[in-house]
């Protein structure tokens, strides 16, 4: 049980460290496809005021808006359009651009974000690093923590790398 | 000499709480029933967006003194090496959830007020495209509700919409979604829909306004956050993170320390 327990500790310490970091790298790649979408979304804006007329979305377009919807959802207005029958071509036209103009605001917000967090989540990382390190070192020298310690260092390294993760992301 | 008497009062202080049990178990079990119902009202009346509700709670003060009682009675527990301190221990576990139960309140209050206020453009925007596409109000409110995101406003929409549909005047059930909500937002919202009712102008380009004010109201809150997350993060690593490289470091000094005091 002794021998388990540091390398249970270890295992869960490195899962709390990487968790607010992998995080960040979901955040980017949701940014990404946003950035994406917002483009794909001006681009069938246009084609709706050229064709003045309620252009049916295509399905590919479609699945990747849907797909974006919980994390904005703002999407929700959008896909409503598709359901409205008597909807202009110039309302429809207007929605898209709404919701293009918002992704690209929500990107935009997103990135300064991550780019103000980056550095602070960078040093919890380094720092949440450290004690796994010395437990590590201690062990080597016959030095090991007793399990009361360990709960007690896992607490706090929990606690820490969930404030870490909830303060790094503000939602708008 | 006096281990006899330790000992004897300290049987005395065990035996007291049999006494007291048998007492106030009834008085345990009535404070039960009626601070579980007033638990089940606020968590009724945070569901439904009534939170004008919250300001004054029905049955508060024994709904406080259950949440004491139910942080009191783990603390006894776990605190029976203790002796008599156990109930030192729980009274004063029991006397502070009593004291902060107010501020836990309006705490989820004005958490459920900033989800309402963060949903309402989405909320706004979605009425102003169901009226684009031809809908009556009643029907875009209802629209509205359907296809929202859960949440607190979302309920307090359908609630709203289920009242329009069952024959209130819409613009009457708005108002009447304003004071369950307690939210000073939705009275400029009101009046500006009831002008342009008087005048016969179109709901859809004022909803429009509005959605677009409320979410730039939105992004001014996200925007004072996250100039504040640095700030944040910062204590964060020095409160809970730096502390754990003390806690491993702390053994084996204390180790250290015990070996040279003992030569």
């Amino acid at each position: 049980m002794d021998d388990v327990a540091p390398i249970v500790a270890l295992t869960a310490i490195a899962a709390l460290i990487a968790w607010p970091a992998f995080d960040a790298w979901r955040r980017r790649a949701l940014s990404r496809e946003a950035s994406a979408v917002a483009i794909e979304l001006l681009a069938y804006a246009a084609a709706v005021r050229a064709a003045r007329d309620c252009v049916p979305l295509e399905d590919p377009l479609r699945s990747r808006i849907a797909g974006l919807r919980r994390a904005v959802p703002e999407i929700a207005g959008f896909l409503l359009t598709q359901d409205l029958s008597r909807l202009s071509a110039q309302s429809l036209s207007d929605a898209a651009l709404r919701l293009s103009l918002r992704l690209r605001r929500r990107v935009a917000f997103e990135r300064k974000m991550l780019a103000r967090t980056a550095s602070g989540l960078r040093r919890g990382a380094v720092a949440a690093a450290v004690p796994p390190v010395l437990l590590v070192a201690f062990a080597a020298a016959g030095v090991v923590l007793p399990s009361s310690g360990l709960v007690a260092l896992l607490t706090l390294e929990a606690l820490g790398c969930w404030l870490l993760w909830r303060l790094a992301r503000v939602d708008i | 000499m006096l281990a006899p008497v330790a000992a004897r009062a300290r049987g005395h202080l065990m035996e007291v709480p049999y006494v007291v049990w048998i007492v106030l178990a009834p008085a345990g079990f009535a404070l039960a029933v009626f601070g579980t119902r007033g638990f089940a009202q606020l968590h009724a009346s945070l569901r439904e967006g009534d939170l004008a509700a919250l300001a004054r709670p029905p049955r508060w003060p024994l709904t406080r003194a259950f949440g004491g009682l139910l942080a009191a009675a783990p603390v006894a527990a776990i605190t029976g090496d203790l002796g008599a301190g156990r109930w030192l221990a729980a009274l004063t576990a029991g006397a502070l959830a009593y004291a902060t139960a107010p501020q836990f309140l309006a705490s989820t209050r004005a958490r459920a007020g900033r989800e309402v206020l963060d949903h309402l453009p989405l909320h706004l925007e979605l009425v102003a495209l169901a009226l684009d596409g031809g809908s009556t109000f009643t029907t875009a409110l209802a629209m509205c509700a359907e296809h929202a995101p859960d949440g607190v406003l979302r309920r307090a929409w359908t609630r709203m919409a289920l009242e329009a549909r069952s024959g209130t005047e819409p613009l009457e059930a708005m108002r009447e979604m304003e004071e369950r909500l307690g939210l000073r937002v939705f009275g400029p919202l009101l009046a500006a829909l009831r002008s342009a009712e008087k005048f016969e102008l179109p709901f859809a380009p004022l909803l429009r306004e509005k959605a677009r004010h409320a979410a730039a109201s939105r992004f001014a809150r996200a925007e004072q956050r996250a100039r504040a997350a640095p700030l944040k993060l910062w204590a964060a690593l020095m409160l809970c993170i730096v502390p754990c490289s003390l806690v491993v470091i702390a053994f084996p000094v204390a180790r250290l320390l015990a070996w040279i005091a003992g030569g």
